[in-house]
């Protein structure tokens, strides 16, 4: 069985541009896409790629932890999404072409606000990028190389938008998650001690919780129904 | 002899879960966590600090320090006097929710906020008592529940105030190697006003107030209020005690009197608006924080001490409030003043103690929150900053008064329902707190005073 260093040496490849162009694309697709599973898929995805290039910055097993506390992350949105009352309507809402819809009704108008929706949000994602791009030349992050530098802006500005144009909980999660991932991919190698990684950890394992926890529970299942 | 802070943080800890078994029988659930509470208050406000004490039959030396995974925990006099403030609002507010439920979790999570602020305020290093209070926030996001957006704003507020915070310590720990980079410090200071600006709810992160106020339980969000304002303002003191370059900055304190005098205006405008007690409330409390900020951002002795008493004083005006809009709420259905007609016959005491408590809130002579806004205002060098923050008051009370007029309204509706027993006499006696503060604020004043010569790096 290969050990860690090997898998990671066969993995080297992606701790380079190719991790940093599939970080683009996940926050992107975080911003833009709707629909959970492409979402969720997409933050997952996200978790690996940068746990990948933490092992430049950090201790790898502190990089694979961080990968695997971004699974159970993932593994209880997902059910979250899955089984959620909420969740499961507009699933069936997202089925029947209704996303988005507001008080359109219509289906050509439901398809067309959906559209519009995405239009926009694609175009703000371009619009960051941009920005993002020009940050990260004119105010290079320090300790960091300038390529993961990019990708922690990236990441950041990204999670931040999400939750501009968001206020579904389980979407706000997922851009609070972005944003902290963005934000622990600088930090991590800052501050290398292991206890504020583990402090970082339960803070996301905890902010999943508590997204899962807002978007499942009912107003009166919260309040003990005493409202 | 176990030290001090172990003890404090252990004990809430050890504690939740079985509160967490128990939380569906409200009884034994809020007593436990009441007591636990009342233990620990009595425990930090009983003088002096280094003479140990027995907690049944268990040795407790609160000022020895302890250190854990290489990072020390300590109490100093202003920590112990927090930890025992937070933790005497806590009992209230549990003792509180046994007879107007605020949902189940209230209980062990409430006891879990308490041991993780308490670590907030006990740990030496500033960069763990940020990840403390981060996580505590995040904590507190499963109280703060509600069918609104507050706890997800919340969440948001926390994390974003959270990250800057994190990064501060790294910058100022690289200046001391590099201490020709001024450029540094500037950046730490930057990043600390981000932070604490977002935790205080400064305008303009102000949103979430509002917010959190009308969606969680008024009892809950009081609760959430206090503590975690009282904890923020203590590690943002201590940050200034520890730094000098900061305290010496003029800056700084401009910073924190023109946020203090944007968060007092902008609270008294919207809360002399607002046709909702939830956001009222949100909104009073947004006003009275200007007013701490605007007073410590004089620097002075005399303005410290008004500011932590106001921050003491306000915490009784936050809870009366709370508790009179529990009832309110849990009676009549609504925050609305719309739906709210007719309500002070049926429910003469929760109504006295929503008004009371939001007129304290307002400064309003006679209660609780007058005392200290009135020593803020002498401390104020021109006139128009005290006219401002006395508007800002004025907003709030007015704001109220609207309230008060609905609720004095006719209603055809006949309800049989009568206020609940034990929460009046509860009202009643914070009632009475509220005056009684309100007429002899030096029965508080000792105390802060010790606080205020613990900071004397900060009151100039």
């Amino acid at each position: 069985m290969p050990t860690l260093p090997q898998v990671l040496a066969k993995l080297s490849f992606f701790t380079t541009t190719p991790a940093i162009l599939g970080l683009v694309i996940t926050a992107s697709l975080i911003v833009v896409i709707r629909d959970w599973r492409l979402s969720l898929a997409a933050l997952s995805a996200q978790y690996v790629l940068a746990g990948l290039l933490l092992t430049r910055l950090i201790q790898p097993q502190v990089a694979v932890i961080k990968v695997l506390i971004g699974a159970l992350v993932c593994i209880i949105l997902y059910l979250t999404a899955r089984f959620a009352p909420g969740q499961r309507g507009s699933e069936e809402a997202s089925a029947s072409g209704q996303e988005a819809v507001g008080d359109m009704g219509s289906a050509p108008g439901a398809v067309r606000v959906s559209l519009a929706d995405f239009s926009f949000r694609l175009l703000v994602a371009v619009f960051m990028g941009l920005v993002v791009y020009s940050l990260s030349k004119r105010y290079p992050m320090p300790v960091v190389p300038p390529d993961i530098g990019f990708a922690c802006y990236w990441l950041a500005s990204l999670g931040l938008l999400t939750l501009m144009l968001t206020e579904e909980p389980l979407k706000v999660g997922m851009g609070l998650l972005t944003l902290i991932t963005g934000f622990e991919m600088f930090y991590s190698p800052l501050e290398p001690s292991l206890s504020v990684a583990g402090f970082l950890g339960i803070a996301n394992f905890l902010i999943a919780l508590a997204i899962a926890y807002l978007a499942t529970a009912s107003p009166l299942e919260r309040t003990g129904g005493e409202r | 002899m176990t030290p001090g802070p172990l003890f404090l943080i252990a004990l809430p800890l050890a504690l939740a879960p079985v509160v967490f078994v128990l939380r569906r029988l409200t009884l034994p659930a809020a007593f436990l966590a009441s007591a636990t509470a009342f233990v620990m208050a009595g425990l930090c406000l009983r003088p002096p600090l280094h003479q140990p004490v027995s907690v049944f039959g268990w040795g407790v030396a609160l000022s020895q320090p302890v250190t854990v995974l290489g990072r020390e925990f300590s109490l100093e006099l202003a920590d112990c006097y927090t930890v025992g403030f937070i933790c005497l609002i806590a009992a209230v507010a549990f003792l509180f929710a046994w007879r107007v439920p605020q949902g189940h979790q209230f209980f062990p999570l409430g006891l879990v906020i308490l041991s993780l602020l308490g670590a907030a305020v006990m740990v030496r290093l500033f960069l763990f008592a940020v990840l403390f209070l981060w996580i505590a926030g995040i904590v507190a996001v499963f109280i703060i529940q509600g069918p609104g957006r507050g706890a997800v704003q919340y969440l948001v507020i926390v994390s974003l105030a959270t990250l800057p915070l994190l990064i501060a310590p790294w910058l100022i720990d690289f200046y001391a190697v590099n201490p020709d980079n001024l450029a540094l410090l500037r950046y730490a200071a930057v990043l600390l006003a981000i932070g604490f600006a977002a935790l205080l709810a400064v305008v303009p992160f102000h949103g979430w107030v509002s917010a959190v106020a009308a969606d969680a339980p008024p009892v809950v969000a009081a609760f959430v209020f206090s503590v975690t304002n009282a904890v923020v303002l203590l590690r943002l003191l201590n940050l200034l005690k520890s730094y000098s370059w900061l305290a010496e900055n003029p800056q700084v304190f401009s910073l924190l009197r023109l946020g203090g005098l944007l968060m007092a205006i902008v609270g008294g405008l919207l809360a002399f608006a607002q046709r909702d007690f939830g956001r009222l409330l949100g909104y009073a409390l947004l006003s009275d924080m200007g007013c701490t900020l605007v007073a410590l951002g004089f620097a002075s002795s005399a303005a410290l001490t008004a500011a932590l008493l106001q921050v003491a004083h306000r915490s009784v005006g936050l809870m009366l409030t709370a508790m009179g809009l529990a009832v309110v709420r849990r009676q009549a259905g609504s925050d609305s003043f719309l739906n709210l007609a007719g309500v002070a016959k049926r429910l003469p005491l929760a109504t006295a103690g929503l008004v009371l408590g939001n007129l304290s809130l307002a400064g309003m002579p006679i209660t609780a929150g007058f005392p200290s806004r009135w020593a803020i205002y002498r401390i104020l060098p021109t006139l128009d900053l005290a006219l401002a923050m006395l508007l800002s008051g004025a907003g709030v009370a007015l704001g109220c008064l609207h309230g008060l007029s609905t609720l004095l309204g006719h209603s055809n509706e006949r309800s049989a329902e009568r206020e609940p027993l034990i929460a009046s006499l509860m009202i009643l006696g914070m009632i009475v707190l509220c005056i009684g503060l309100g007429l002899h604020p030096q029965w508080l004043l000792p105390a802060i005073q010790r606080v205020v010569e613990s900071f004397s790096l900060v009151a100039r």
